[in-house]
């Protein structure tokens, strides 16, 4: 089934939430913004990077994290592709979207986010986020802040 | 013509339906391609000036998916930028949306997916998706002619 299993009204409006969530993710990463980075997942939530090499479970690990990452690395962009996204239930989606990282010589390198959400806290967020690179340019420069 | 709830109801299913069929194609589920598309729906490509209908589509994935012989070419992934869609009030809407196709090296090739749309039974699918490249790597999986986009 393309949209969940409930293709209803209330679905939509989760569907919008969830997309919220997709690209407030993107913003905090390229604002810098480990807190509000780390405020879109549960407090159990966990970040794992296959592009970086690193896991991160709870909030605290996820700040530390996006606070080391983006103080060496500030000068690129995330653009992230439509989302396909399946409502579960009222409490639980999931959903995949690639990305692509732009520098200042044009694409870095692109994946894909596979994330899991919960309906939390008053609205959606990331119990689990994925990060898997997918491909790369020959000076790509992800592996220069591991 | 729609009411607003209904037009956000219909804006947020056919994106789930454009942002599936790209999940499918990159995935190779043969299978469920065809189930995305209206019965008398069709793939029609610009690049070729070849149309493919509904019953042929999961063939025509397959022989698409064999021909990435590279290494590189094996992760080949279409990203989808927001669609341009509008909604008509008698269960048919049309969507212009762009796409960049990356491999493994490089954006492989990049273009346009032109979409007539059409409600059935209480789903929306494609009833024509006209796949239109704009550019491609010289030496990517397209560009170089090894893609068997028939």
């Amino acid at each position: 089934m393309i949209f969940g299993r409930d293709p209803n009204r209330t679905a939509t409006a989760e569907w919008y939430g969830i997309h919220r969530l997709l690209y407030r993710y993107i913003a905090c990463v390229d604002a810098a913004d480990a807190a509000g980075t780390a405020d879109l997942f549960v407090p159990h939530g966990s970040l794992v990077s296959h592009v970086m090499g690193t896991t991160c479970f709870g909030r605290q690990a996820i700040h530390d994290y996006i606070g080391s990452l983006r103080n060496s690395w500030r000068a690129i962009r995330i653009h992230l592709a439509l989302p396909d996204v399946s409502i579960l239930d009222e409490q639980s989606a999931v959903s995949s979207a690639y990305f692509t990282v732009y520098g200042a010589g044009g694409a870095d390198h692109w994946g894909l986010y596979t994330d899991r959400f919960l309906n939390a806290e008053g609205g959606w967020l990331f119990e689990r986020r994925e990060i898997s690179l997918k491909g790369a340019a020959p000076d790509s420069q992800r592996m220069a802040h591991r | 013509m729609a009411d607003d709830q209904e037009s956000l109801d219909d804006w947020a299913r056919i994106c789930s339906l454009l942002a599936r069929y790209v999940t499918v194609i990159d995935n190779a589920r043969f299978d469920e391609l065809p189930t995305l598309f209206a019965p008398d729906g069709a793939l029609r490509s610009l690049i070729t000036g070849r149309t493919t209908y509904r019953g042929d589509l999961s063939d025509y994935l397959r022989a698409v998916v064999m021909s990435r012989t590279r290494p590189a070419w094996r992760t080949v992934h279409h990203h989808l930028a927001m669609p341009a869609i509008e909604i008509g009030g008698d269960g048919t809407a049309t969507s212009v949306c762009y796409f960049t196709a990356f491999n493994a090296d490089a954006p492989d090739h990049w273009g346009s997916y032109r979409d007539t749309l059409i409600t059935v039974g209480g789903s929306w699918l494609f009833r024509e998706r006209v796949v239109e490249m704009i550019g491609s790597n010289p030496g990517g999986w397209v560009g170089s002619g090894a893609a068997a986009l028939r």
